[in-house]
């Protein structure tokens, strides 16, 4: 049993039809494979129907600016669904027993060697904004090569 | 849980129809058995539409040359996993994950994998009419073995 490790996003989307109701957020950069990755989300008490908050997995893509501190586009959809609604609600929408590549970069749109980006994009179809948690638990292997 | 391994392929391909646009890579020999492979592919900023690269992801087959040396050729394999990449500026993704436990790839030389040659091998395939490098990762948990 490695080590683990856990970051969480607070991320507000502007309502339907605003501008940025569609939102990505990644997981932490790292140096070493990873496994277990899981991830959940906290509605924050503001999804109060089911369908008002859809979110898609990525693996992969690519950066389009700064690695990890700006835009991120493209990759390949692991799972995506809506949150079921709640007063509050907290879903652990994806969990995998894989091991992920590291996900470091050399920079923008260039992902090189070692680049696998782990996101998590959520589009927010309510007409008011909404401020939700995202928390991506890992744990990191050690190396021997 | 065991030890890791990573290993990164550099992969520069010819155009299409050159002498060079169908290259194998592989993962590095292992005398023991191995489990948790992932394999990923970078597109190095250079596969822009999708379709511009296809892969072939092979277990076994035979080794023409001296094994595991970038300058031999390997040849058979059985498809695992086969597709394009998606094309963007820069695309990065994995092309197999398998948790079965895989044999030891060492051999015993040319065209004689006896004992313990399982290579496992990634085909890439250019089809843009100028050259691309990509970058080809191999990971997977080494086993230890109690003879």
């Amino acid at each position: 049993m490695g080590q683990f490790r856990q970051t969480t996003h607070e991320v507000t989307l502007t309502a339907a039809g605003g501008a940025t109701p569609t939102v990505r957020v990644w997981d932490l950069p790292t140096s070493v494979p990873l496994t277990k990755l899981s991830i959940a989300i906290s509605s924050a008490g503001v999804i109060t129907a089911a369908g008002n908050l859809a979110w898609n997995v990525v693996f992969g893509g690519k950066w389009v600016q700064t690695p990890f501190n700006s835009v991120h586009s493209g990759g390949i959809s692991q799972l995506n669904n809506v949150i079921a609604g709640g007063a509050e609600i907290a879903a652990v929408v994806y969990t995998t027993n894989n091991i992920l590549a590291t996900n470091n970069v050399v920079g923008p749109n260039t992902m090189e060697k070692n680049g696998l980006p782990i996101v998590l994009e959520l589009t927010n179809a309510k007409a008011a904004a909404v401020t939700v948690y995202v928390t991506f638990i890992s744990e990191i292997l050690g190396m021997n090569a | 849980m065991g030890q890791f391994r990573q290993t990164v392929k550099t992969v520069t391909l010819s155009a299409t129809g050159g002498a060079t646009d169908v290259v194998r890579v592989w993962d590095a020999a292992s005398s023991v058995p191995i489990t948790k492979l992932a394999i990923t592919i970078s597109s190095g900023h250079e596969v822009a539409p999708a379709g511009d690269l296809d892969y072939d992801v092979l277990y076994g087959g035979g080794w023409c040359g001296t094994p595991f040396d970038p300058d031999t050729t390997h040849i058979g394999g059985v498809s695992q996993a086969s597709g394009t990449i998606t094309g963007s500026a820069e695309i990065a993704q994995y092309l197999h994950t398998d948790t079965d436990i895989l044999p030891a790839n060492n051999a015993a030389g040319p065209n004689s994998m006896r004992l313990y040659g399982f290579p496992i091998v990634v085909e890439l395939t250019n089809d843009k009419v100028v050259p691309v490098t990509v970058y080809v990762t191999f990971i997977s948990e080494i086993l230890g073995t109690h003879y």
